[in-house]
Parts: C-alpha cells; structure tokens; sequence
C-alpha cells in the first residue's frame, strides 16, 4: 500500500538538507515501527520518493512524500503514530493512500511559496503592478553551477517557470506575496533567483524570507 | 524578520552542526533552572556527537531538574569567521544564547591535538582564557577525560580538572554549586575551596611548582589549605547499576559514529606496555548480558537508529562475548539493524561466530599487531604471536574475507631497524597466505592496508621514562618502509611525525607548556588534529618564543628518580608496578593477562579493596 504524507519542516529544522531528511524520516518510521518496504540488495533503503528537494534553509508547510507500506493501513493512524515520534518542527499534516502509478515528482505541477519582503521607499501602486511588470518582459536568470569544479552557467528566462505573484499583504514596508511557481521537465526557478529579479524591477529589498506553502499535482 | 545567528547560519556548511533543536535533544526554561551547564566538545559537531562520554554526561545532568545541560562544539574556521565579523558570541546549541551565560563550562579532553580548540572556543565566547584573568560574572571553566590525566600543560585555562570517570563526581560538583548559591554563600574562591576537598578535584591554582636550573621539577606545594596533596582518580565501581541513558540525542546530519553504542565493561587486563587507557581504566568491570540486551533495545526504540555498536577497549575480552553477540544478531538480523563490533580481536571469536557476523555486513578484518618482531611485541607487551595472527587468518580467508588491515607503531624503545622492516615482512607473508591456496579456494579481491602511526610516550605506562623518536628518525624509518613496500595490493599509510612530536610534548609536558599554547594559538593554531589545519612551523615558532624545547619533553629519557609532573595523581597503580614492567620490558619479558594472574599493580588494594578476579587472589 502507498502512502502520501504531506509535511512540515519549520524553525531549526530548515537548516537539514534533503538527505538528512530522507535519514529523519526513516529513523521515525522505525521508532514508529511502521513496517515499510525496502529496496532489494547489498545495503537495503527504505522506498521512499519525495516530489521536490527543499534548499537548505527554507521552511515548508507543505511537502510531500510517498512510501510504500508492507501491509495495509489507516493513513490517519499513520499520521499520528509518526508524529507522535517526531521532532516539533518536523510533522505530518495530512496522510492519504494513493493508488496512482506515477512519481509524485512526474505529477508535481506547482509549487506555491509565501515570500516575506521588508522594503524601503516602495509605494503600494509599485507592488500591486508586481505581477504585470514582471511578465512584460525577459526576466533572464543566470545560475552558475559547479560540477567537478568547473564553474558551468545557465541562462533562462524566469517567466517560464512562474505562473502568477500575487501581493497578499502590505503594511509599513513589509510585503507578503504568493508566487505560484511552475514544476516543469526543465525544472524550477529558485526563489532567491526570483528575489534577485524582483530588485531588478525597482523594489528595494532590505531583507526577505521565503516559505513553501503548498504543492499542486496533476 | 530573521536574527543575526540565522543570518550567518546561511553563509556556513554544514548549519545543522550549531543548530540543536535534535530528536532528545533538551530545551528547558531557564526560569526553572538553578544551574545551567555546558558540555563543550573542543572539535566539530560530527566528532563531538560520536563521543559516548557526552551522551552520558549530557543525559545524567538533564535527568535532574533543576540543571539545564547543553552542548557546544569547536566551530569551523567558516563560522568562527562569520561570527567574529559580526562581532557575535558563540552560542549553545540548544538555546542559543552565549557560551558566557553559563554556570560551568566542562570540556572533554580526548585528544591533546583539541587543546588550541579550547582557547578558541573560551575567546569567541569572549571569556577570558586564563583562569586568573576571569571575573565573578565568568563561567567556572572545567575539564575531564583521558588527558586530563597529565592535567598541567592546561593549568593555566582550567579552573578544575575532574580526573577519573566522571559521572558521580560531576553530580557532586553541581550539587555543591547548587547549594552554595541556595545559601547565599557561593563566590568562586570559597567554591574552588570546596571542590578541592572531593576525590577526584585537581584546582591548579592551589599548587605551586618549582623548578631545578635545567627545568626539571624540584618540588610542588600545596598553597592552599583545603587543596590535597594527591589527587585520586575516580571509578564507577559497578557499571550495573550507573548511570545510562535510555534515549541519546539523534543527529539530523551525519556523524562519524551515527548508531546506539552501549558500553560494555571499563578497563583492559591485557596489560599493553604503550597503552594509557589499559592502563588509567584499570579495573575492568563488566556490565552484565542483560543490562547490555535492556540498554540497547531501549536505545534503539528510542532513536530508531539502524545500527547498534558495542564499546570498550577491547570487545572479545568481555567474558561472555559470543553469547552476547548470538543474543544481539538473534534479535536485530530480521530488523535490517547492523551489529557493529569495533574494538573486537578476531581471535577471540569462534569460526561459526565470525560466520554470522559475515551474514550481516561483510566488512574488513582488522589487525592490530602494533609491531612487526615478535622481540617487539614481546618489549611491548601485547602478547600476541605471528601464529596466532595468521592462524586466524588463514581461517577468514577460507571464509571468503579477503580486505585486512593492519596497525602499527614505529620508535618503540629497543626498536632496530629489522624491527621496522618487520612489518613489511609480516604483510608480504599475509598476501603469500591469501595467494598461496588453491586457486579455486581463493575469492574475493585481495587488499592489506598497513598503517603505521609514530609512537608517544604516555604518562601512567611503563613507557613514561623513554625518549620519543625525533621527527628525523620516524621519517628514516617511515622511508625506510616505504621503499620496501612496493607490492600493489598492499596499501601503506603513515601518520605524520611532526604531529606525533607535538602530541609527545603534551602528553608529557609540564606547567611551562600553557605558555606555548597560548601563543601558538595567538598565531592562529587551531583545528590541529586536522590534516589541512595544522601548521607545525607556527608551532616551532611559538616554542622559539616561549623560550621553551620540545626536545626536553619528547626526545629526552627520564631518570626513574624524575619528579614527574602527574605524578602527584594516583590511578591506583602503584610507580613501583610501572618499574618492573619497564624492566621486564627492556629484557623483553612479558606479563600475562591480569584475568590469569595478579600482577600486583596496586589498583586491587587501593581502588577495589579486594582482588579484582575472584579467581586470582
């Protein structure tokens, strides 16, 4: 049976990268003794598919992972005997049997994030345009990746990989917007790429904080 | 919107290692807290959570209600840098809050090369280093472990020294911190006072050194008149009923030694020459099967680790060895849980043991022969024979085993050069047993790693009178090995002898050394256990200008009528036990098993009022 767990990774725990959250979460199935399924060979690991890595230092309140159970199970009982043995800041928020065939990550559409912005000189007019002014024109990203220390740069246009940002709040120079970023087979735009695009457009960024809010599956 | 410590957490590697917050890790309020204590570990995150020794302590002084007990480590130069910039102050890990809000600060001394570490550590809290220069207001600095047994090379930084096994007298020292301030009667003075009166306490400052013209020790006093004269280590004498944790703290990132360990006996009877530890853990005491099965299987439920590793000094000398190893691997084998067994002499173990184990995880085979002559093995104690080595492991490769590694050590007092060619000769005859078989018994792909570590004489072993290898000599004798090993299956690893020398001059080194220290650590000496840190000729630097040669403390042999500068710390072990064993070394003669015979070391009547063995009294 395959389960779907939606989780949370806050506070502290925002500082573990993804592998120590494959290790997190294995140790805790275990301490749950939930009777998961393991790949066959030499070292045996757990079964478990996530639909996309987390940057170390980000919070979500939304993040999903699938495994696959020996025998079947209530998903609610599931979610409460993890978080039972889960850290505060690491907890499942929903738990649901899944039955479809493909990956979470094949079926990941969008990636919802709440970006906190704290601002200097930006007038309201300037923000509630945000979402015009950033799909007018080319919104080119320069990633520089380094693979076997050779420095390789990518060059790509944001807009491909955002559907829409939408200004949520604005009071005394703080701005909270919801970017509903698109999963695509050429991947993703990272929201610091996406913060750095945004000062380009004149806003005046002092200091920001970005959150994964939710995902959307096909 | 985000404070200045998660600021720089995001420009460092590894962020995880100053973050805390992990599963059984305690965050208390500190409104209910009488004593706040911090376990400091003077090398990163990852060597520091391996620590067994941390996860005691840390659990036993949360256990009580009124302490709060969390933990630093040394931070990398990436976040020391980060962290001066900002002009902020190292930080616990659980609360994050200044190492200067502490009660006691404790460091673990596990290795001398830690020692500049600690400096680091006391100057990003800024805390002043040395214990005179810190006020009222300043943590109590405090330290314990293994190399605290030659405490002086610290006598300045610390305020008190815990010599022994730490678990009772750690809780008596909180306890005493915790009543004075209760009544109103606790400053710093009237406390060191006090510690200095329980067993175990060395406070430095109540003693005075003095010194012949050439540096050798005349005399020490006592210049305060609670201070003893002797120091006496501590010992838990029964491990039964001491204090284990039943959950330990479960990193999120990686760490060197990432499973349960469950301890199972202290101390060695092998009686090893070299060895410190077989020597300052003395008794052994052994922690029963069921004890060690309960530990572990609450251990193990409450981290859900995947691995679970027994610790000691040596495993297969735990009296019921093969039925605790049957016990565990019925137990976990069925759960993809591994039992690891370091520390474990193969020939301790039976064919169909090894067997099982193989089943598991079919790792290498470890050897440590320690010296390629039987003349050696036999000056150092470690009886063990060539027979005995290959025997077995002709047995394993039948097996089906085919990596080995081998340890040694070179500059062993009474070594000459056919005894270091010796250990070349030993693993060419371990290839030769591995090829000379019958073809369709040979599996597997043959590899021998042999490492060779410079010798250093330690305070409490019969080796402490002897002079070290010069830096020249251990490269003479490394080539020398090097040019002669030139076999592709065998791999030839050495450890550096210019830190070797540096350890040799802590381990064995007096008051005069703090000085070298601070400089050195002025200089920027930090992180000095680790290969792309450690910068020797800062240190030849810092002995120029302290006035002080390292020669006098590594390459120099000592008159057995020296006043040593531990010697006024009593293991239990009797100096006179130490001489006949250097003598019987130099005809070398060896001494059994302590489970065989009593030797009469002095640890039976002075320690355990009463034979160690009931066999042999």
């Amino acid at each position: 049976m395959k389960v779907i767990i939606k989780y949370k990774k806050i506070d502290r725990l925002k500082f573990i990268s993804h592998l120590d959250t494959i290790r997190l979460l294995q140790r805790a199935v275990r301490r749950a003794e939930i009777k998961i399924l393991y790949s066959k060979g030499y070292n045996p690991h757990p079964k478990f598919s996530f639909a996309m890595p987390l940057s170390l230092g980000l919070e979500t309140y939304g993040d999903y992972m699938e495994m696959e159970l020996e025998n079947s199970e209530n998903p609610n009982t599931i979610k409460e005997r993890l978080n039972k043995v889960l850290p505060e800041y690491f907890q499942v928020i929903n738990a649901e049997e899944s039955e479809n065939n493909k990956t979470l990550a094949a079926r990941l559409e969008y990636v919802i994030y709440k970006i906190d912005l704290v601002l200097e000189n930006t007038d309201i007019d300037e923000l509630n345009s945000i979402n015009d002014n950033f799909f007018k024109e080319e919104q080119m990203v320069e990633r520089v990746k380094i693979k076997k220390r050779r420095k390789k740069i990518k060059k790509f246009d944001g807009r491909k990989f955002i559907e829409k940002i939408e200004l949520v709040d604005f009071k005394n120079n703080n701005a909270t917007l919801k970017v509903q970023g698109i999963f695509s087979n050429e991947g993703a735009i990272k929201m610091e790429e996406l913060v750095e695009l945004l000062k380009k457009l004149t806003l005046n960024i002092k200091d920001y904080k970005i959150v994964r809010e939710d995902m959307i599956f096909k | 919107m985000t404070n200045n410590i998660e600021k720089i957490l995001k420009n460092v590697q590894k962020p995880a290692r100053y973050t805390g917050g992990e599963l059984n890790s305690y965050n208390k309020n500190k409104d209910n807290i009488d004593l706040r204590f911090l376990f400091a570990f003077p090398d990163v995150y990852e060597i520091g959570m391996s620590h067994l020794g941390m996860h005691i302590l840390y659990n036993m002084l949360n256990n009580e209600k009124d302490i709060w007990c969390e933990r630093v480590f040394a931070p990398w130069t990436d976040m020391e840098e980060e962290l001066r910039k900002n002009d902020l102050e190292l930080f616990a890990i659980e609360s994050w809050e200044s190492i200067k809000e502490f009660d006691i600060i404790g460091f673990t001394l596990q290795y001398e090369m830690s020692y500049t570490n600690i400096l680091n550590i006391l100057d990003l809290g800024k805390i002043p280093i040395k214990s005179k220069d810190r006020e009222e207001k300043d943590p109590l600095v405090i330290a314990g472990g293994p190399c605290a047994y030659n405490p002086e090379p610290l006598y300045e930084f610390i305020d008190i020294f815990v010599i022994g096994e730490g678990e009772e007298v750690t809780l008596e020292l909180t306890n005493l911190l915790k009543n004075m301030k209760k009544n109103e009667d606790y400053n710093k003075h009237k406390f060191l006072e006090k510690a200095s009166k329980i067993e175990g306490i060395y406070v430095p400052k109540f003693y005075e050194v003095e010194y012949f013209e050439k540096g050798l020790i005349s005399g020490r006093k006592t210049i305060n008149k609670n201070a003893k004269s002797v120091v006496k280590k501590r010992i838990i004498k029964n491990l039964n009923n001491s204090f284990y944790p039943e959950k330990t703290i479960l990193p999120y990132i990686e760490t060197v030694h990432d499973r349960v360990i469950v301890e199972i006996f202290r101390g060695c009877t092998r009686g090893c020459r070299f060895c410190q530890a077989g020597m300052i853990y003395r008794p052994v005491r052994e922690k029963d099967k069921e004890t060690i099965i309960n530990q572990g299987k609450k251990l193990l439920k409450n981290t859900g680790h995947e691995e679970i590793s027994l610790s000691s000094l040596s495993s297969g000398d735990y009296s019921d060895i093969d039925n605790l190893i049957i016990d565990l691997l019925d137990q976990y084998e069925k759960d993809n849980i591994n039992v690891a067994l370091p520390s474990l002499r193969m020939d301790s173990l039976s064919d169909e043991l090894i067997n099982r184990i193989q089943s598991v995880r079919k790792s290498s085979i470890t050897f440590a022969p320690e010296a390629g002559t039987q003349k050696m093995r036999d000056v150092i104690n470690k009886n063990i024979t060539e027979e005995d080595i290959t025997g077995k492991l002709k047995e394993l490769f039948d097996l089906g085993w085919s990596s080995v590694k081998l340890y040694f050590m070179i500059g062993l007092p009474g070594e000459e050069e056919n005894d270091v060619l010796g250990i070349k000769e030993l693993a060419y005859k371990i290839k030769d047993l591995f090829f000379k078989r019958p073809k369709e018994e040979i599996k597997g792909n043959f590899k021998l790693t042999t490492s060779v570590s410079c010798f250093v004489p330690k305070a409490f072993t019969p080796f402490q009178w002897e002079a070290q290898n010069d830096i020249e000599k251990f490269y003479d004798k490394i080539n020398l090995l090097k040019n002669n090993i030139k076999d592709k299956k065998i791999t030839y690893n050495y450890h550096e002898p210019e830190r070797s020398y540096l350890e040799g001059v802590f381990a064995r080194g007096d008051r005069k050394i703090s000085k070298v220290l601070e400089i050195a650590w002025k200089k920027g000496c930090k992180f000095d256990g680790w290969d792309d840190k450690f910068e020797f000729d800062k240190w030849i630097e810092a002995f120029t200008e302290a006035d002080i040669d390292p020669d006098f403390y590594t390459t120099r042999k000592r008159n057995l009528d020296e006043i040593l500068p531990w010697d006024f710390i009593d293991t239990g072990i009797k100096k006179e036990f130490l001489i006949r064993e250097k003598v019987k070394s130099e005809n070398e003669s060896v001494t059994s098993d302590c489970k065989v015979l009593c030797h009469k070391c002095g640890v039976n009547n002075s320690i355990m009022k009463g034979p160690c063995y009931e066999s042999n009294n």
